[in-house]
């Protein structure tokens, strides 16, 4: 488990200081995944924290999931900080549900997603 | 919202296809070569043929079906257009306007004149009897009448599935699925995202997940196939029962909400009646499954490549052990001989483990099915049930492979020949609607697979007459029943009296029993007149390894299949000298061809003095082979040939014998058609 | 929110049908009439779902399939195609090209809007 310690949904990065919001478009689906995933990465290699602020009405499907995940995986081995500013609202949440990604939801993922703290 | 009358539209736009259709022939009588104009009128018919359907003329698709499938000859070169052929279909779009604005008149007579001078113009040209005699196509869209439901019994389903990773971008919505399956009952669904890679790796569009999911539904098994329907054939689906369906009256925990119907398509409503007689003995065929269930089944996906690599593996290592064990057997020593039947021992264990880890359930390939026969019904109108049994029959993945194809020709035969129409089906006392059993079994080493139908049977007398002016046998030859009904295996034989959408178009049942034989499987037929036919095929479960005979041929070595082996004769000095100069032994009274191996090989040896007779046979044919020696039992790891040699059709593989030397393994399917063509031509010449 | 569909056939009579059953259940409809003016159609459009014929001239079917996959703006627009054959093998030419999804003809109007319905998804 990563001890990062979380305030207020905002974490606290531990290496570097700079910790930068990114705000993304409205439509977050697979028409439009392929420009995300550069702006994403973009955003990565320039800054150790990234706040993802997604549109509550954002549209969203599949896809924009699976890439948030992927963005994950991508920071946590570039050892870069990426969370999202608001929990999961709207179809985003949806999507999660739907899909099956909170079911057996680990704790970290919950954090993630949901800022939520489960008691361990 | 108000739109036009749509049989008005209609009838404006079959008048435009016709005029185009004219101008095509037209054009095509100026120069019968020209590619384009025969697409055109192809087209045009196809089009009027499948609008006409859609709208109520029935008489107008039937007939025009007839111009389409000659032209569809024509398009595909084999045959050729020409101005008999042209005018024949001219004339025939004259009537088709009288079809259109009289769509209920008495046609009939008209129709079958035109079709008859149709028909002579593709004779002449060189087209077999494509065209056939007007059939109404059944104008009642057959009310499919449910069967009486069942108790509603619950299943629970554990599975776990995934879609090819382009099919969001082809526009599948995984969460639709997703939806699907939660309307079906209780629903546990979990994504499992360990494939997603990182983010500078991603394919942004493609799909990386897998769901595992548990059902609990009252559904029958079908309604899930529903959900998969358009994916079923690319997708990764493992699904297991996990609980023996309970009667409702048990304590089951109420759905909240009523049963779901299932979504996609009217599928033909024989999922009631299949849940109450099929379940539970689904169930019982699979303790395997539930004995793994008990112990948390735990899978490990493996691609097929590495278990194909393991499996070569395992046959060299059964190569080694077999040499082992000659230079064991051949030495003194007492501890190498034990040590080699340890070996022997473990790798004959390994060798059967292996082939377990082959083994997949049949039922994907029969889940392909259910959408076959829901389109097969609407195309014959035709009302027909689908019951699938033993779907948790496991058979080697290779094996399975293979058998897509010929089941579906026999599916489709059964659909189209086998299956009387509605009325007919009324007439001789029998519930409107057609069954269809698909059921796989285990028995032995074997897999038994039937296609069974409740139609009207094979007509035996028409078997043998078609076979007898085919020149398949001599009129009045003495065959046994079984004989009778294989015939209509033997390639050009179709007693299809009409070519139909469905099956009639190139391929025949030949097809199926190549495919069998090269499975080294049987065919079994049983029919009974007017109370369907029933088609088993028994199959092996494995391909990989078989038992053989192995033997000599001048300096080479060859192994025959033992399933094939009937017995084996000594040919008599005698005998051989007095056969010089005809191929035929006599055995107990019948005459049987042989082949001299010898001389197919060209082996340029000399015979053996004491040459033998291998007889093979595959189910009613026999030929007898002739070999120098024959040297004994042999288990045979198969190795395939290589794309040098794909095309000797002679040789099904080859081997690697126990002292390190090749043998080339015999096509037995191959080798009796040779014999038997051989006996054809002397026959004749004689 | 509505869903917009765009049927492409060569068919007056069957796009009418089409239109009249999917327009009863709600959807917006554009129709094309062969494969090239689908294309075209769906380059200077937004749609939800496609539903097209295969046999067709100027531009057939599957054709018009493979060119709109090549289109990253348009990636996951879900096609079914409307075929007279259960030719498996036109089918899996069809899926490989690919669309999503189709419907045997001839169909009623309550079969394409089921199918339309499962295709889109919620």
């Amino acid at each position: 488990m990563r001890p990062t310690p979380f305030c207020l949904g905002v974490p606290l990065p531990s290496n570097t200081p700079v910790s930068l919001p990114l705000s993304l478009p409205g439509q977050l689906t697979i028409r439009t995944i392929a420009a995300i995933q550069e702006e994403l990465l973009s955003a990565l290699a320039g800054n150790g924290s990234i706040i993802l602020d997604i549109p509550e009405d954002a549209q969203a499907d599949l896809s924009f999931v699976q890439l948030i995940e992927a963005a994950r995986i991508y920071a946590g081995t570039a050892g870069k900080q990426l969370s999202l500013k608001q929990p999961a609202s709207g179809q985003v949440l949806e999507v999660l549900d739907r899909g099956g990604f909170l079911q057996d939801m680990a704790a970290e993922d919950q954090r993630f997603w949901l800022h939520e703290r489960t008691v361990q | 919202m108000s739109f036009p009358d749509p049989i008005a539209v209609f009838r404006t736009e079959a008048a435009e296809l016709l005029e185009q259709v004219e101008t095509g022939l037209l054009d095509l009588n100026h120069d019968l070569t020209d590619k384009e104009q025969v697409d055109a009128v192809f087209r045009g018919l196809h089009t009027l043929k499948g609008s006409g359907a859609m709208f109520g003329f029935e008489a107008l698709a039937a007939f025009t079906h007839h111009c389409e499938t000659a032209f569809d000859q024509v398009r595909k070169g084999i045959v050729p257009a020409t101005h008999d052929l042209v005018t024949a279909v001219l004339s025939a779009t004259d009537h088709m306007r009288a079809l259109i604005e009289v769509p209920n008149g008495d046609h009939d007579a008209v129709s079958e004149t035109l079709l008859a001078k149709l028909r002579a113009a593709v004779t002449a040209a060189g087209g077999g009897g494509a065209v056939a005699a007007p059939a109404a196509i059944a104008a009642s869209a057959a009310p499919n009448t449910p069967a009486a439901p069942a108790a509603p019994a619950t299943t629970t389903y554990k599975m776990r599935f995934s879609l090819p990773a382009n099919s969001m971008a082809n526009g599948t919505n995984p969460l639709g699925l997703l939806d699907e399956l939660r309307d079906l009952g209780e629903c546990r669904i979990k994504a499992d995202q360990s494939s997603i890679p990182s983010l500078d790796m991603l394919m942004p569009t493609d799909l990386y997940l897998t769901w595992d999911i548990v059902l609990t539904t009252e559904q029958p098994r079908s309604a899930i196939d529903d959900v998969f329907i358009f994916v079923m054939d690319e997708m990764q689906l493992d699904l297991e029962v996990v609980d023996v369906p309970s009667a409702p009256a048990a304590a089951q925990p109420a759905p909240a909400a009523a049963p779901a119907t299932p979504v996609a398509t009217a599928d033909p409503p024989a999922a009631p009646a299949v849940s109450s007689e099929h379940a539970p003995a689904a169930a019982k065929a699979n303790p395997v499954a539930d004995a793994k269930q008990a112990k948390s089944a735990e899978n490990v996906r493996v691609p097929a490549e590495r278990l194909d690599e393991l499996m070569d593996r395992v046959g060299e290592l059964v190569i080694a052990q077999s040499r082992l064990s000659q230079l064991a057997g051949v030495s003194g020593d007492l501890q190498l001989r034990a040590v080699s039947e340890d070996v022997e021992r473990l790798s004959g264990e390994l060798r059967d483990t292996m082939m377990v880890l082959r083994m997949v359930p049949v039922t994907h390939l029969f889940g392909r099915f259910r959408r076959l026969v829901h389109d097969l019904a609407i195309e014959t109108g035709k009302s027909i049930e689908l019951i699938t049994e033993g779907e948790t029959t496991e058979v080697d993945k290779s094996v399975i492979e293979r058998l897509a194809d010929p089941l579906v020709h026999l599916v489709r035969n059964s659909c189209d020949h086998g299956l009387e129409s509605a009325q007919e089906r009324v007439a001789a006392g029998k519930s409107e609607t057609g069954r269809i059993y698909l059921t796989a079994r285990q028995q032995a080493g074997e897999v038994i697979i039937t296609i069974k139908d409740d139609g009207r049977g094979i007509n035996r007398d028409r078997v043998r007459a078609k076979a007898e002016s085919s020149g398949l046998i001599t009129p009045n030859a003495n065959l046994t029943d079984q004989e009778l009904l294989q015939l209509i295996f033997q390639p050009g034989f179709s007693t299809a009296q009409q070519v139909t959408n469905l099956s009639g178009r190139g391929v025949g049942m030949d097809v199926v029993k190549r495919t069998i034989d090269a499975l080294r499987g049987t065919i079994n037929v049983v029919s009974h007149n007017g109370q369907g036919s029933e088609i088993s095929l028994a199959i092996p479960l494995t391909l990989a390894i078989i038992d053989g005979l192995l033997v000599r041929v001048g300096n080479g070595r060859y192994v025959i299949p033992l399933s094939a082996v009937e017995e084996c004769l000594e040919l008599s000095v005698d005998e051989d000298m007095r056969s010089r100069g005809r191929s035929f032994i006599s055995l107990r009274d019948s005459l049987v061809p042989f082949i001299r191996l010898r001389e197919l090989f060209h082996t340029g040896t000399a015979p053996d003095p004491f040459q033998k007779v291998v007889v093979i046979s595959t189910g009613s044919e026999r030929v007898g082979l002739v070999v120098d020696q024959i040297i004994g039992d042999h288990q045979t790891v198969i190795k395939g040939m290589s794309k040098l040699h794909h095309d000797v059709a002679t040789f099904s593989g080859a081997t690697i014998l126990g002292d390190g030397g090749v043998a080339l393994i015999l096509d037995v399917g191959h080798l009796v058609a040779e014999g038997q063509h051989q006996e054809a031509h002397l026959r004749a010449a004689g | 929110m509505t869903a917009s569909i765009l049927t492409v056939d060569d068919s007056a009579s069957i796009r009418l049908t089409t239109r009249v059953a999917l327009s009863n259940a709600g959807y917006t409809v554009t129709e094309a009439v062969d494969g090239q003016d689908g294309l075209s159609k769906i380059k200077s459009g937004n749609f939800d779902i496609i539903v097209t014929d295969l046999n067709m001239p100027n531009m057939d079917g599957l054709t018009m399939i493979r060119e709109l996959r090549k289109l990253p703006a348009h990636t996951g627009v879900p096609v079914i195609f409307l075929t007279t054959e259960s030719d498996n093998e036109l089918k899996q030419q069809a899926k490989a090209a690919g669309a999503t999804g189709w419907l045997t003809k001839p169909f009623d109007p309550e079969s394409l809007v089921k199918i339309v319905k499962k295709v889109l998804g919620r």
